[in-house]
């Protein structure tokens, strides 16, 4: 499988994430933040510079990782809004860039999240705001895969714990709904524990629709509204990491599976978090 | 323990609601929507209609329950922003409304959920906006408590789906945090739910001491889907913790009410029929 990792879970000096990835072996950058900056937010010379490294470290781009639509309030937000408008023209910013650095996928979030979107038997008029959220996802979600489409890029939505989509079943039901075949699932299963659903389960339903996997590990109390970043293996994901590999080999898997390095260790900075997981998620996913 | 419903619960038509509760054997009128209005935006004669039916049919007010400060964004809301001002008035207005009816109690919300509140190890960061939100929410939330405080009155926060307090655990921590004796948790151990909350004995045991009004009703919930489903008493995911929450609450000399949250209505059917399908398993249970 092609193994890559988001160049700031290593290092935002970008030269440093280089070096560390070629030494470990890692072929696929994830570009979010570079330089303490944001993708799409950099100078047209400093995307020349991060070009220039990745050439020089021989390190290909798996795709443009700018947070289109993050957190933004689902229900107070409408097409033609200036924030909207700011929305749509960074994803299109984004897909210059991928073009730019020779990707053809690029990344969306889903909004804000919403614990009850679908109530029934009563629950549609107390707990889930007469079930009108969906639509209007549908509605707000439409016009960003229309522009993916006639740009003939891949449009991946990301699985978040804080995001509309904050599961892949969601994220299914999101593809099946909009009908449109660039929109594809940046699978985090990791994140996806946090609305407690179980990874093998779910990758049967999703696994034709995977663009990108994040692979980090993590323990989560809902009912305390808490993360614990942890080493791959240490967490709750560990128990399934194997069944995941083997499940995307067995599937001939093409895409990209990027180690999500967040960890950052007491005392220490990132790239002492990526050095405690990189050989066992090489071990397992290479 | 003291036995009551939402009105609205039973119908929209308030008169027909205490009728049916008198029916029934319930006391304790909780307040949130009547003849399709909100407390706390009902006219004054429309209130005093209601206090005449009160009287009529020998009910008490259990909680005024209007939907204060739901939902409002924790990280960009400010105490002096016109939204925020506007439902601190109509919290002031909720507390008039609970002298004039008699009641102990009002409730409150607890501002939008922030999904992910404290993160550790690289988490803070990445997942959970640098740990700011909860600080945040003690600033909001002060306020709320010293106007109660001021007018003597218990505020109760409910533990809800999609609301910065959503589990047991929280809501505990918020008084402790905010230090007034004037705070209680309006518990909804179904809503919790949502929040992969264990009403009992975890949650229970959090919050037993803190009490100041429990939401009964019954839910299927499936999160990673994001659906709920309403279905009466016993029937749901609230079914394993009934008898228990009930028992401890007896032996715990809980003195507080209980209301009944009907919000089940049957396919074809209306919520009248969903109350009528429940309120006998609701007072078996709690009385």
């Amino acid at each position: 499988m092609k193994l890559g990792a988001i160049t700031n879970g290593i290092s935002q000096d970008f030269e440093r994430a280089m070096q560390v990835m070629q030494r470990d072996g890692i072929g696929y950058a994830e570009l979010q933040f570079i330089w303490e900056k944001e993708i799409c937010h950099h100078t047209e010379e400093e995307n020349k510079e991060i070009k220039r490294l990745l050439d020089k470290y021989g390190i290909k781009v798996a795709c443009i990782m700018k947070h289109v639509f993050n957190g933004m309030p689902l229900m107070d937000t409408e097409i033609g809004d200036t924030t909207y408008n700011e929305q749509i023209n960074l994803l299109r910013k984004s897909i210059q860039l991928a073009r730019f650095f020779d990707t053809n996928i690029t990344r969306t979030m889903t909004f804000a999240k919403q614990n009850v979107v679908f109530g029934a038997g009563g629950a549609e008029k107390y707990l889930s705001g007469g079930n009108k959220a969906w639509i209007k996802l549908l509605k707000l979600m439409e016009p960003a895969c229309l522009i993916a489409e006639d740009e003939k890029i891949d449009l991946m939505m990301e699985t978040g714990t804080g995001a509309f989509i904050h599961s892949a079943s969601l994220a299914k039901k999101l593809i099946d709904d909009l009908g449109s075949p660039r929109l594809k699932i940046l699978w985090d299963p990791a994140n996806c524990l946090y609305s407690q659903e179980h990874p093998m389960r779910t990758y049967e339903v999703i696994r034709e629709h995977i663009a990108d996997v994040h692979i980090k590990d993590i323990r989560v109390n809902k009912p305390m509204a808490s993360i614990v970043y942890c080493p791959l293996g240490h967490g709750e994901m560990g128990q399934f990491i194997d069944d995941l590999a083997l499940a995307l080999r067995q599937d001939k898997y093409a895409g990209v599976v990027t180690f999500e390095n967040q960890v950052i260790p007491s005392g220490g900075e990132e790239e002492d978090g990526w050095n405690q997981s990189v050989a066992l998620f090489k071990e397992v996913f290479e | 323990m003291k036995l009551g419903t939402m009105t609205d619960g039973v119908s929209e038509d308030f008169g027909q609601a205490l009728s049916i509760m008198q029916q029934d054997g319930l006391t304790q009128a909780e307040l949130q929507f009547l003849w399709g209005t909100e407390i706390g935006n009902l006219t004054d004669e429309q209130n005093e209609r209601a206090k005449q039916l009160l009287d009529q049919y020998g009910m008490e007010v259990s909680v005024i329950s209007k939907h204060n400060f739901m939902a409002l964004p924790v990280m960009t809301t400010e105490v002096d922003s016109d939204i925020y001002q506007k439902h601190f008035n109509n919290l002031k207005n909720c507390i008039k409304l609970a002298k004039y009816f008699g009641a102990k109690m009002v409730r409150t919300m607890t501002f939008g959920k922030e999904i992910n509140i404290w993160g550790y190890n690289g988490a803070d960061r990445w997942m959970a906006g640098n740990n700011q939100a909860w600080n945040k929410f003690l600033c909001l939330f002060e306020k709320l408590v010293e106007m109660a405080e001021l007018n003597d009155i218990t505020l109760v926060m409910e533990t809800g789906t999609n609301a910065m307090i959503s589990s047991g655990f929280l809501a505990r921590r918020l008084i402790e945090d905010l230090g007034t004796n004037h705070l209680k948790v309006l518990w909804d151990p179904a809503n919790t739910l949502c929040c992969a909350d264990i009403p009992w004995p975890i949650a229970y045991n959090e919050i037993k001491d803190l009490i100041g009004h429990v939401h009964i009703k019954d839910i299927k919930v499936n999160i990673p889907h994001a659906t709920v489903h309403a279905c009466p008493l016993g029937q749901g995911d609230m079914a394993p913790y009934f008898e228990k929450i009930a028992a401890s609450l007896k032996k715990d000399g809980y003195t507080g009410s209980i209301s009944l949250e009907s919000i089940y209505r049957p396919d074809g059917g209306t919520y009248m029929d969903g109350y009528r399908a429940q309120v006998d398993t609701f007072i078996k249970l709690f009385s």
